[in-house]
């Protein structure tokens, strides 16, 4: 595998929210709806997931995401800022961090006008077995 | 016999070097993003051109306390964008020192720097004016620094 082959292409519509030092994005095309926590549990935490979650406060926002199987609820801790680009972005997947990626469920990384953005895996968090460690929820790779 | 262009750098008062074929550039990183669940010695990510690519401390990495008295200014401070088989990983230095042309018969195996951090990944010890540079294997190295 070439560092330099092709990188991935994300949708060119992107929900980005901040979990720390983190900027997290989704796939605008992946929502379905937003909700207010305590409407319905959320099947995971954004925070936890990216293992930031002593770096946040309550969750403040569900976000209802579509994958291949059906939908998935998770917790966010900050406002959504929907951002458009003309064409489909690269996502970057990086040989040398790929295992850290894959456990946080990410797909990869989009450069945006403010920096760069990890894009959550929807279909891979979906899927992945989760493992509860410690209250923690991370996914193991398959 | 043939001289092979290396790449001499400084990490915490240690000089070292890799094959130039193996540095893709040399330039200064101000700000990286962090990466969720990374190890202490991949301290983020960069954007540069159309890559994106993780930096490796290399003084946390190859675990080299400093030992020089004043450290060295920040603004000479360098990153080396090296590229071994799958791997690519931007390497943050103190000072770029330049590129040295070396045969082989220079290179004798390493027997002074004896850092347990870091003799895994040298090839060999070469004596120059300025004094001992640590030859490092970029493959082994990436290898190894990537997150298994």
């Amino acid at each position: 595998m070439s560092p330099s082959s092709s990188p991935a292409i994300c949708s060119e519509n992107l929900a980005l929210t901040r979990v720390g030092p983190y900027t997290v994005a989704v796939e605008s095309d992946r929502i379905s709806r937003l909700l207010q926590p305590g409407k319905r549990p959320s099947d995971a935490d954004i925070a936890v997931l990216i293992g930031a979650s002593e770096l946040v406060g309550e969750p403040s926002r569900l976000l209802e995401l579509e994958h291949a199987a059906g939908r998935l609820v998770i917790a966010l801790h900050g406002p959504i800022r929907l951002e458009r680009s003309s064409t489909k972005l690269p996502c970057f997947f990086p040989a040398l961090i790929a295992s850290t990626l894959q456990q946080s469920c990410l797909k990869g990384v989009v450069k945006h006008p403010t920096g760069l953005a990890f894009v959550l895996d929807v279909d891979r968090l979906a899927t992945a077995r989760l493992v509860t460690v410690e209250e923690n929820i991370s996914c193991e790779s398959d | 016999m043939a001289e092979v262009a290396y790449l001499v750098f400084t990490v915490a008062g240690v000089d070292l070097a890799v094959p130039a074929s193996s540095v893709d550039a040399v330039t200064a990183v101000e700000r990286a993003t962090p990466i969720p669940g990374a190890p202490p010695h991949i301290v983020g990510l960069v954007a540069l051109g159309d890559r994106v690519v993780p930096l490796v401390d290399l003084e946390v990495f190859l675990s080299l306390a400093s030992t020089q008295a004043s450290p060295v200014d920040p603004l000479f401070h360098r990153t080396l964008i090296i590229q071994s088989g799958a791997y690519e990983a931007g390497l943050l230095c103190h000072r770029a020192r330049g590129l040295i042309g070396v045969t082989r018969s220079n290179m004798k195996s390493p027997s002074v720097l004896q850092g347990a951090g870091l003799k895994p990944f040298l090839t060999s010890e070469l004596d120059t004016q300025r004094g001992l540079v640590g030859i490092l294997d970029p493959k082994v190295l990436l290898e190894a620094a990537a997150v298994a």
